[in-house]
């Protein structure tokens, strides 16, 4: 068999968004919107200002949802904020967004796809 | 109720760590591999086996993409991925990269995706050594598959 070679995606970076449980629809069609590809989302339990707001910290839900975008470089500005926005991130207790660096990515690029960004690179000056 | 602690604290305390007593190595690679759902843990298992990595995790997620639409519109456009994440030193990480790219079989339609970023520093996680114990090797031996990956 032969292998084909891994077509590395490079410039790219992650964001993670913590939100309450139920926001992350919201949160991943708002990025979905302005770019981005896809997103991964689950549960994780969280702690912190929940403890100090309300009776028992009612106000705050303890379980969180996660998501996992990873956009390119251009597009993150954008996403990023569109997120931030789309969570209600500047209300405190909402939650928290942030973003990570990445050295490469791969996944399955179709062949015109990559015959289109070879004839672009090649058109360049 | 939890200690309030400032970053300023956090600070203070990693400052007054004894950080020549923890075995900090720099220079390591995180790898996460989306992969379809029953793929991640027969990756962690090659891992382990193949490659000797034991830093490899494994959690589910649901993910919404590019993916085929079942049935009426909507329907099937979020599926159950696993995410395996595996912590490499820098000079094996390329090697790890392909290696999951291949085995996890990414190269195709829907197959998952996978990225790779730089760690600020991390330490060794090492297993005990049941080896030197007959016992606990006698009795690890007699546990059968399913009583081993039982929760």
């Amino acid at each position: 068999m032969s292998k084909r070679e891994i077509t590395v995606l490079t410039d790219v970076a992650l964001i993670t968004c913590v939100v309450q449980r139920g926001y992350a629809d919201g949160v991943i069609a708002a990025a979905r919107e302005v770019g981005a590809q896809g997103a991964t989302t689950f549960y994780a339990r969280g702690s912190g200002v929940r403890e100090r707001l309300g009776i028992f910290g009612v106000a705050i839900d303890v379980e969180k949802e996660v998501i996992n975008v990873v956009v390119s470089k251009d597009q993150l500005d954008r996403v990023f904020e569109r997120m931030y926005l789309a969570g209600k991130l500047d209300t405190p207790g909402m939650g928290f967004i942030h973003v990570t660096e990445l050295e490469k990515a791969a996944t399955y690029v179709p062949e015109e796809v990559k015959q289109r960004l070879q004839s672009s690179a090649s058109q360049r000056p | 109720m939890c200690p309030k602690r400032s970053s300023r604290d956090s600070r203070a305390a990693l400052a007054s760590a004894p950080s020549q007593m923890i075995p900090i190595q720099k220079d390591q690679r995180q790898i996460t591999a989306i992969l379809p759902a029953g793929v991640g843990q027969k990756m962690v298992e090659l891992l382990s086996l193949e490659r000797g990595l034991t830093t490899a995790s494994l959690h589910r997620a649901r993910g919404v993409g590019i993916v085929p639409l079942i049935g009426r519109k909507g329907v099937g456009t979020q599926v159950e991925w696993e995410l395996v994440t595996v912590i490499v030193a820098r000079d094996q990480a390329d090697e790890i990269f392909e290696y999951i790219f291949r085995q996890g079989d990414i190269d195709r339609p829907h197959g998952g995706f996978l990225y790779m970023g730089a760690l600020q520093a991390a330490t060794q996680f090492l297993l005990p050594d049941v080896a030197d114990d007959p016992d606990a090797t006698q009795e690890f031996e007699s546990l059968s598959r399913d009583e081993l990956t039982q929760p």
